[in-house]
């Protein structure tokens, strides 16, 4: 855990390039090749800090709440299995990490499973260092890089079918670093779930990193819900390496954070691979959501799949940026980008920027972006109907976001339709509180 | 149950209707015909409350309750329906999801115990075979990609489950095709009740073949211009709106 002294340091950027600087002195005791990893990342992360709005990537994502903030608050320890959402109470192998840091006595591992502590993981192998992978422009991961404490490192052998889904949860309640490496080897077939929240009102800035290769064949169902505390600052930099005839199922709720990007760069270096990157976000209040996704297609016929939906409400910011690029080689490439925002509220916004950028000529992609608004047609035929407004306007909101949550594929360990109906329940809710704060 | 006074209306800085009266009793069905434009929409939205309509004079009174008053959804709970000309799409609602839904809703707003999914969807399965929707159909989201016949047949089932003591079918046979016609007039014939009044708004005859009404109607540039039996809706038809509307 990373901890600042407020009369030291005047602000967060301060603080985290001093703190990557100090990071140099005190490798001693690290293994030469996790040093190598982490001096290159120190030395990037030195050089440019924190992006700014002239930066391209960032230009609708203002990093002023980072700058800002400047300490941790200390909560009450609160429980963290006392944890709600999509995934509570589903039969799963739990590992806990409280501000990044794996709670042994409190996770239930999976027995004969390579699932543990990354920072035990790279104390026993050096080489596993080399599987960490770094990326031009982003600084966060670099951050990540450079400040690297622990998560969760996950090493499923080939042929390997887990039987009941592993979930990562993630509970907050100050600043973190945390790195996570997941490493599916061929034909293995793993479901990973991911809970990050925080006690109600925290502030914290949590700068989350997976690594996610996939060897050849392999299956990996992967969900997320990002529910941090209102109040917080959560960025997770997804980095997936999909290997020939390999099947990754992505799906992001994104309800959390006063500021959050979660950024997946997908390099599908394998033919015949199916990758499928989808979400949801409900923003409300000041909060910001960013999504941004960069499908880089280097193999020929492989189809990618993008499909997110948000909604808008109270002074909230939506952003998406989606990059599909089809290098030549990568001829028989299949790949749609659809992307719809729904505005609730008169004083939300939301940016989205689709890209294509294709080398090889025969392809087939398709993308889309829309912003609009609530059918106020739609919404008057319910009323007539007798459903009261609000329940209304919660049931077409829903059914708008469920464009999304039904192209969760589910696993051999979990069912498609449990997902789905656990997500629709956490969305109903969110609908539900929405509408009551409104008729207040 | 329903006396509208000297109603006028105005949308978007138009008047619409401009001075209408009119008055309903239970069991009575009223035929509203006239030719395009001359506000017969305009007032089924009236009676259902669609936002965007200003009353600039006169009353709405349904059971003696200033109707104008209330919220769409609280008329269709005090058994208002409106049957729509054009009923709206609804993508990523299950027909069925959406009955429920509304069955409930209402229920609940006059204080009645909800049913339960299968109580819901023995009711609808009832009504829907009369009226030849399948099981399909109603899997499928509201009007979603449904022809202009299974939308109007899907507007009767609603109005089957729903019950209403007053409902007003707006245009009820446009884009319907002889046998839809039938099987959309016999639907709403078999809902005829002493309790319950209906106002059929339409711009043919042909409509009233099947659903025979106590009354005409006819209805040009916002006035009522002349009121009679269902002989009414033949002379129409066989003359033209032109003398009526001109008269």
């Amino acid at each position: 855990m990373v901890k600042w002294s407020m009369a030291e340091i005047a602000t967060l950027e301060h603080a985290l390039l001093s703190e990557v600087k100090a990071q140099e002195a005190g490798m001693a005791s690290v293994s030469p090749r996790l040093r190598a990893v982490r001096q290159n990342a120190i030395r990037r992360f030195s050089k440019t800090g924190l992006p700014t709005r002239k930066d391209e990537a960032w230009r609708w994502t203002d990093l002023s709440l980072l700058r800002e903030q400047s300490r941790t608050v200390a909560e009450p320890p609160v429980d963290p299995k006392s944890m709600d959402g999509p995934f509570a109470g589903l039969e799963a192998w739990r590992m806990i990490f409280v501000n990044g840091v794996l709670q042994g006595e409190a996770s239930d591992l999976p027995p004969g499973l390579c699932a543990q502590s990354l920072r035990a993981a790279l104390q026993d192998d050096a080489a596993i260092a080399d599987r960490l992978r770094d990326s031009a422009d982003a600084p966060f991961l670099a951050l990540n890089t450079a400040l690297l404490n622990d998560g969760a490192y996950i090493c499923v052998a080939a042929d390997t079918r887990v039987s009941k889904p592993l979930h990562l949860v993630f509970f907050n309640t100050g600043n973190a670093q945390i790195r996570n490496l997941v490493v599916l080897e061929p034909h293995a077939n793993v479901t990973l779930l991911e809970s990050h929240y925080g006690p109600a009102g925290a502030e914290y800035f949590v700068n989350n990193a997976s690594d996610v290769q996939l060897g050849e064949g392999a299956r990996l169902a992967h969900y997320r819900d990002q529910a941090e505390s209102q109040n917080a600052l959560h960025f997770h930099f997804l980095n997936a390496r999909l290997d020939a005839h390999t099947h990754y199922d992505g799906f992001t709720l994104t309800r959390g954070a006063r500021l959050s990007r979660f950024e997946a760069h997908v390099e599908i270096a394998g033919s015949d691979a199916l990758c499928s990157l989808n979400g949801v976000s409900m923003l409300n209040g000041s909060q910001t959501g960013d999504t941004t996704c960069v499908m880089n297609h280097l193999a020929p016929a492989s189809r990618s799949h993008q499909m997110f939906r948000t909604v808008l409400d109270g002074k909230s910011q939506g952003i998406f940026q989606g990059l599909i690029r089809v290098a030549k080689p990568a001829q028989r490439t299949g790949a749609t980008q659809q992307i719809k925002a729904m505005l609730l509220s008169p004083h939300a916004v939301q940016n989205s920027k689709p890209e294509l950028e294709i080398l090889a000529d025969d392809v087939k992609c398709a993308h889309g972006a829309s912003v609009g608004q609530l059918d106020e047609a739609a919404l008057f035929y319910l009323r007539a109907r007798g459903i009261a407004e609000a329940q209304a306007r919660a049931l077409l909101t829903g059914a708008f976001l469920d464009d999304a949550v039904a192209q969760i594929q589910g696993s051999d360990a979990l069912d498609a339709g449990q997902v789905q109906l656990n997500m629709r329940d956490t969305i109903s809710t969110w609908l539900a509180q929405k509408s009551v704060i409104e008729n207040v | 149950m329903l006396e509208i006074k000297n109603l006028h209306v105005s949308a978007g800085g138009q008047e619409i209707l401009r001075g209408i009266d009119l008055v309903v009793k239970a069991g009575e069905v009223h035929a509203i015909m006239g030719p395009n434009g001359s506000g017969k929409s305009t007032l089924s939205y009236i009676l259902a409350g669609r936002p965007g309509y200003e009353i600039t004079r006169g009353s709405v009174h349904y059971f003696g309750e200033d109707l104008t008053a209330l919220l769409p959804e609280t008329r269709a709970a005090k058994g208002i329906f409106l049957g729509f000309q054009y009923p709206v799409e609804i993508p990523g609602v299950a027909t069925m999801t959406f009955l429920k839904h509304a069955i409930n809703a209402q229920r609940k707003s006059r204080g009645e115990d909800e049913l339960d999914a299968m109580g819901v969807m023995k009711l609808v399965q009832r009504e829907a075979g009369k009226l030849k929707i399948s099981a399909d159909m109603l899997k499928r989201p509201v009007n979603a990609g449904f022809s202009g016949g299974e939308k109007k047949r899907c507007e009767i089932l609603q109005m089957a489950v729903l019950q209403p003591l007053l409902a007003v079918l707006d245009e009820t046979d446009s884009g319907l095709d002889v046998d839809a016609l039938r099987l959309v007039g016999d639907g709403v014939t078999g809902l005829r009740a002493p309790d319950r009044a209906m106002i059929v708004i339409t711009h043919y005859q042909r409509l009233l073949d099947h659903i025979v009404p106590d009354f005409v109607h006819v209805l040009a540039k916002g006035k009522i211009t002349r009121s009679g039996g269902k002989e009414l809706a033949l002379e129409l038809d066989r003359e033209g709106y032109g003398e009526v509307v001109n008269g």
